[in-house]
């Protein structure tokens, strides 16, 4: 099992008491570190950047306006990405979403640009060719929601199964069952590349 | 030894470094002696590595211009801040409001009955007009001179025959 998380190692974990003393600054900072990867989190489930960047915000708000609830149980991320995944479990599972949904990553109607790969890319990320690429986005995006939250919290957040559990409400044997399930779809989907 | 089956459920959480002591021991013993589970996991290890990278490219937001989200969440949080206004108010405004609308009530009631005049005047609230002022005798019948007009065919009117008369006629 994961080790115990010591909140006092987690800077954020500070810095989120401190916005519940009333210091706003404290907030902002948490805002700045964390906004990039819960937009790219978001986009794998909601399609659009101008969506995932709403749900953000709308994420963030709730992080302020529950502030008083917040309990330095676990890392600060673990609080965070708990609103995340249900902010974008509940847009999947809107009645109405398919009808809106644009194919992921393709341009929206405003032109805008699909939100996918970063800039900066390291010596390793020129390993993985953009054949694999293709092949992970339509198999992450083809991934029940559950088992994309969960592999993506595991591989990309770096999350235990123990944090990945309290992030998406459910048990840690749980959680083992949606990674292995997710991992090995994955991997089937890319194995031609990779064996 | 644990059974192949038990193990390969078992892999993607070994290599993740996820299971107990325990269980952690039991397969790293069977990927020893076994040969298959033990290339299951080697390409277990191998796809989780390349996944790790991809997803990290699919996950990256690219450029994202943080000044404007941010001051788009000042503006969110400011417009929180706003007080909005209470149930109470729901309940206290009709409360205010009340008055003005038994008012307008009274008016539109005056209106439908023949006009404020004809009301009041009976009630005593209102002064009668001058000329039955000078007679006050008359004050108390004025609503029967208003409808004089109406009385002066008194006389024409058939009624039935009282009783008395039929009796008088019969006996």
């Amino acid at each position: 099992m994961g080790a115990a998380v010591n909140t006092e190692d987690d800077p954020d974990v500070e810095l989120m008491l401190a916005v519940q003393r009333g210091d706003r600054s404290a907030f902002e900072r948490l805002f700045e570190k964390h906004i990039a990867s819960v937009i790219g989190f978001a986009t794998r489930f909601v399609g659009t950047r101008a969506r995932a960047e709403e749900l953000a915000q709308d994420v963030f708000l709730q992080v302020y306006k529950n502030r008083g609830r917040y309990e330095p149980r676990a890392r600060f991320s673990t609080w965070l990405y708990r609103m995340v995944t249900n902010a974008c479990l509940s847009e999947v599972r809107r009645a109405d979403y398919r009808g809106h949904k644009q194919s992921m990553d393709q341009p929206g109607e405003d032109g805008e640009d699909p939100p996918q790969v970063a800039s900066a890319r390291s010596s390793e990320d020129d390993v993985v060719s953009h054949e694999i690429l293709e092949r992970m986005r339509g198999a992450l995006d083809e991934l029940p929601p559950q088992q994309r939250a969960a592999v993506l919290l595991a591989r990309i957040e770096g999350f235990s199964y123990e944090e990945v559990s309290e992030s998406l409400s459910c048990s840690v044997s749980a959680v083992k069952s949606l990674i292995h399930r997710a991992t090995v779809t994955l991997r089937d989907r890319l194995k031609e590349d990779c064996v | 030894m644990a059974s192949c089956g038990s193990v390969q459920e078992n892999l993607t959480a070994w290599v993740d470094g996820e299971l107990s002591p325990q269980w952690t021991e039991r397969v790293r013993e069977h990927v020893v002696r076994c040969a298959q589970c033990a290339a299951e996991a080697e390409g277990l290890r191998a796809s989780i590595a390349v996944q790790r990278t991809a997803l990290a490219r699919l996950t990256a937001a690219g450029e994202i211009d943080v000044a404007a989200l941010h001051a788009r969440l000042r503006r969110a949080l400011a417009a929180e801040a706003v007080p909005r206004r209470s149930v109470w108010s729901w309940f206290v405004r009709p409360l205010v409001l009340a008055p003005a609308f038994a008012v307008l009530a009274v008016l539109v009631l005056f209106t439908a009955a023949g006009g404020p005049t004809d009301v009041l005047v009976p009630l005593g609230v209102a002064s009668p007009p001058p000329a039955v002022k000078r007679a006050p005798g008359l004050f108390k019948d004025y609503t029967l001179i208003e409808h004089l007009d109406e009385l002066q065919h008194f006389d024409t009117v058939e009624s039935e025959p009282l009783d008395d008369d039929q009796d008088a006629q019969t006996g």
